[in-house]
């Protein structure tokens, strides 16, 4: 998670605990050659145009050889015409596709590439029933099968963000998933990333299930930034 | 020696810059033809065939591009600027290369289905083929006989090469070796995967072929 030049872990799609620098925690995650680094703004209805701008700003300037993909507050095509400079491989939206936004979809195709493209969906249980957290409405709403469809159709990828199980360790509900297999037409697993309480057992989980990937939070710079690493220091 | 990238206002056109200034190779972004003024020119590419040919040809990059390539200086095509160096791609209903290798980009697929392909494979490259071939190597940037590692994909379209002059490395994905991963044809280099995203692997590469 990253807003205002800084990098976050994020709980419960509610408290954000501090990480530090971007560069710094990229340089991280580079030493562990990670496949794939996400960068997402965590919007919730109350970003601003400046802070997107600056923030992207920052991301010119980043120095990495690692995959990036990012996203978070591309909700328009003023805003996605500021990525020009950044290196980026993935780019990442969710309003856009829970909206159909269809001339940002268009516009972001001819920019990365379908291949380019995944539909961010944040998930949770609302009275029982599987919604989805429109972030720049900052409502949820029941997931419709339109919804779904209109992603598998548009998006290379989806995610499946489990919200309440943000920053838990294996805490993903796997009960999500099969919701979603249910609701809409036959989908390639292949086309699936989970993400939002990610662990070793849903690693194996969504391996088996041959899911695309999983997205794991910032555990890696968890052990950077602990207190027992000054300790032994 | 420095390098020019072409910049259409879309791509990698900064990764590719991060990656050369570790190599202290001094590159230009370029966003004119009468700019080009390196014997090694890369042509980057993203996003889709149709509106990225279609900025080639209004700024008169395609013809740059080509004359350049035919006047037997570098050139380094990247993911889509690797596909329309060849004869076509089908990507966008049909859209022209710039033919300066026989072949085509094709739809990736799979048994039933279309497919992308986006993640890491692994790959080995001597530098033996870059002799066998007559590209020559303007810096002196590493002394390594080979590099081998792995290297970063995210296309949906892949190369079918029919070029004989040409030296082909195939992709080693599942169901993907009757596509293209690296080209080598006397002086130009295509490379399907993204050399400037492929950590350390992408580093030796292009340290080997600049």
């Amino acid at each position: 998670m990253y807003k205002d030049g800084f990098c976050f872990q994020s709980y419960g799609w509610n408290m954000l605990r501090p990480l530090g620098d971007l560069q710094h925690a990229i340089n991280m995650l580079e030493a562990y050659q990670i496949d794939e680094i996400s960068i997402i703004r965590p919007v919730r209805g109350n970003d601003e145009p400046k802070g997107l701008a600056a923030d992207i700003q920052k991301l010119e300037n980043l120095k990495t050889m690692t995959p990036i993909s990012f996203g978070g507050g591309i909700s328009s095509l003023t805003a996605l015409k500021l990525l020009k400079n950044v290196p980026i491989e993935r780019l990442v939206l969710s309003s856009a596709y829970i909206d159909k936004n269809d001339p940002l979809i268009k516009a972001a195709t001819e920019l990365y590439g379908r291949q380019a493209l995944q539909a961010l969906l944040p998930l949770c249980y609302v009275n029982n029933t599987l919604s989805v957290f429109n972030c720049q409405k900052k409502t949820s709403t029941p997931l419709s099968t339109d919804e779904l469809d209109y992603c598998v159709n548009n998006a290379n990828e989806i995610i499946l963000y489990d919200i309440k199980n943000e920053g838990m360790n294996d805490g993903f509900d796997y009960s999500i998933v099969d919701a979603i297999l249910v609701q809409t037409k036959p989908i390639n697993n292949s086309q699936l990333i989970l993400a939002g309480g990610i662990g070793e057992k849903t690693a194996k989980y969504a391996r088996d299930k041959q899911f695309a990937a999983v997205l794991v939070e910032n555990r890696v710079l968890h052990h950077e930034y602990s207190l027992g690493r000054y300790k032994h220091g | 020696m420095h390098v020019d990238i072409v910049d259409l206002g879309s791509g990698n056109v900064r990764s590719i810059k991060n990656v050369l200034s570790l190599l202290n190779v001094p590159a230009r972004s370029i966003t004119r033809p009468n700019e080009i003024s390196s014997n090694i020119l890369i042509l980057p590419g993203v996003g889709s065939a149709g509106p990225y040919m279609e900025k080639m040809k209004a700024s008169g990059f395609d013809g740059a591009v080509k004359d350049h390539a035919e006047a037997g200086k570098n050139l380094i095509g990247i993911c889509l600027g690797f596909q329309l160096m060849t004869d076509y791609t089908e990507e966008d209903n049909g859209v022209a290369g710039l033919g300066l290798i026989k072949g085509h980009a094709q739809r990736l697929k799979q048994e039933n289905y279309t497919r992308s392909h986006n993640g890491w494979e692994t790959f080995t490259f001597p530098k033996t083929i870059l002799a066998e071939t007559g590209y020559k190597v303007a810096g002196n940037l590493t002394r390594k006989q080979i590099v081998e590692g792995r290297v970063f994909y995210n296309h949906e379209y892949g190369v079918v090469c029919e070029d004989d002059n040409a030296v082909t490395l195939p992709i080693n994905g599942q169901g993907l070796n009757q596509y293209t991963a690296m080209l080598v044809k006397k002086n130009i280099i295509g490379m399907q995967f993204h050399p400037e995203k492929s950590q350390m692997t992408g580093l030796n590469l292009m340290a080997m072929i600049l």
